[in-house]
């Protein structure tokens, strides 16, 4: 059973439609990017899998499910915004994810703030931008989920935490597991996918493997996103 | 679930409110202790304790409409609502919180009052007052305790059930004002402003008649030419509050299912 499946999904803001009739699956143990420029739709297909957005046609099942307590209960979510209470610590954080998170593994999350310098007695209003991306990214990486919903978690940061951040999610992830990362920043992540999906204006323009693009096109991901989403 | 939802959501009221109700009670001593040898009182001190007893209430209202608005709405939505946890528990959760703490509210902002009164020269229109409340349970000098027992449920359930009402009411609206693509603070009042306009009507129509004469007597009372004893007028009091509680869970359930139908098949958050 496909981990992922949309089929004939589709999602209107009003007038504006933002994914148009969208059909695919993506199976457990892949590591799928999702691409395209900012409005291509990521986001919106992200969202409703996660069950924070209802689709206007059409339906999309996480392991044959349609979100709900039980989709969310395996599926980590790392949104492309803050969402942390501000007012809490990090020891009060891990504490809540144990809570709720069956699958939440605390003893990796401490390995985990331990390796970055971050105390348990931090505040989350008190953290740079940076801190916190990092703080929201172990808390998600730190579940043994089924599927990872990764929205633009390279964005906003410097070089540096780029690297941190990809490296956390291929050393943590459960490896049975769907990693859907969005980004438009294609070469820092290009290593890591194995399969690519090409969003815009809201429909699927290539769902391939990243090896056999790259062999058919001659070029990389980051080149081959360039010419499919030239201005 | 439940129970972990609302352990963290009367821990986040808490971290407001409850700084707050010790200001109000060390004021409510402050203001109630004579502080010279003359027996004076500080008037400032009980203006001060008046305003905060305010602003608890106002506080407390707002952080009802906060708690549901940014919590589930807004930022913090996109952890809360990605929680393995239905629809129902987080609604359930709302309220079950905002009923504790605006009960609690009350009870502070009663506490307050009571050892102002007490502790000042008003302290005999207390004993007073206290004086004709418990008379009013004798019956030719006889407790009714199950009266009394039966009824002052009743005034609990009904209080408690008036702050789930409205708590409800703001939920629905907020959840009806989310519905826009903008302007979404707006509409939420609008929905409020109309819900409160339709239930009045309603109540307004099935409403009992308020009697509009009242004769008190040593062991009777007359209410529109009709004599009844103190047990019968209890019997009264009891009957009507059982109609006002009925009609109170109505509207819960309603508002309820509105709450409920707009976050489970219409949300969209953005």
């Amino acid at each position: 059973m496909a981990r992922i499946e949309c089929r004939n999904l589709s999602k209107n803001y009003g007038s504006m439609r933002a994914l148009d009739h969208v059909d695919l699956s993506i199976e457990p143990g892949q590591v799928v990017g999702l691409l395209g420029p900012n409005g291509s739709g990521k986001t919106t297909m992200i969202k409703l899998a996660a069950g924070l957005l209802q689709p206007t046609e059409g339906e999309i099942l996480i392991d044959g499910s349609k979100p709900g307590p039980q989709t969310k209960a395996q599926t980590a979510y790392l949104p492309d915004r803050d969402f942390l209470p501000d007012y809490m610590k990090v020891a009060q954080l891990m504490k809540y994810y144990r809570d709720f998170f069956a699958d939440f593994n605390e003893h990796k999350a401490v390995e985990m703030f331990q390796d970055l310098g971050i105390q348990p007695d931090m505040v989350v209003r008190h953290m740079s931008k940076g801190m916190l991306e990092k703080v929201q990214l172990i808390l998600c990486m730190s579940r043994d989920a089924r599927v990872y919903l990764l929205d633009e978690p390279i964005g906003g940061v410097g070089p540096a935490a780029r690297d941190y951040i990809i490296r956390t999610i291929i050393g943590n992830y459960n490896p049975e597991a769907a990693v859907i990362i969005s980004t438009h920043l294609i070469s820092d992540v290009e290593p890591i996918l194995e399969d690519v999906i090409f969003l815009k204006q809201g429909s699927v323009v290539i769902h391939d493997r990243a090896d056999t693009l790259r062999e058919e096109k001659g070029k990389s991901i980051d080149e081959l996103f360039r010419e499919v989403f030239r201005c | 679930m439940l129970g972990k939802l609302m352990k963290y959501e009367l821990k986040a009221m808490g971290r407001k409110l409850l700084p707050l109700y010790g200001a109000v009670l060390v004021l409510s001593l402050i203001a109630g202790v004579p502080f010279n040898a003359e027996g004076k009182h500080s008037f400032k001190a009980t203006v001060l304790l008046f305003l905060l007893l305010a602003v608890v209430m106002v506080m407390t209202v707002v952080l009802v409409i906060q708690r549901f608005s940014r919590n589930l709405l807004g930022r913090e939505g996109y952890l809360v609502l990605t929680l393995p946890v239905s629809s129902a528990s987080h609604i359930l959760n709302k309220v079950f919180s905002a009923v504790i703490w605006m009960a609690l509210s009350a009870a502070v902002a009663f506490f307050a009052m009571f050892l102002l009164m007490a502790l000042t020269p008003m302290h005999g229109t207390l004993f007073d007052g206290w004086g004709f409340l418990t008379g009013s349970f004798y019956a030719g000098g006889v407790p009714v305790t199950g009266d009394i027992v039966g009824l002052t449920a009743e005034v609990v359930i009904m209080i408690l059930l008036a702050f789930a009402v409205f708590a409800l009411m703001i939920y629905a609206s907020i959840s009806i004002g989310h519905q826009a693509d903008s302007h979404q603070g707006l509409l939420s009042v609008v929905a409020f402003v109309v819900i409160c306009m339709i239930e009045n009507g309603i109540n307004s129509l099935l409403r009992v008649s308020v009697p509009s004469s009242l004769v008190l007597g040593s062991s009777s009372i007359e209410i529109d030419g009709a004599m009844m004893n103190q047990q019968q007028m209890l019997h009264a009091i009891e009957k009507g509050m059982g109609i006002g509680i009925l009609f109170l869970a109505v509207w819960c359930v309603i508002f309820y299912f509105i709450t409920w139908y707009l976050l489970d098949c219409r949300l969209n958050l953005e």
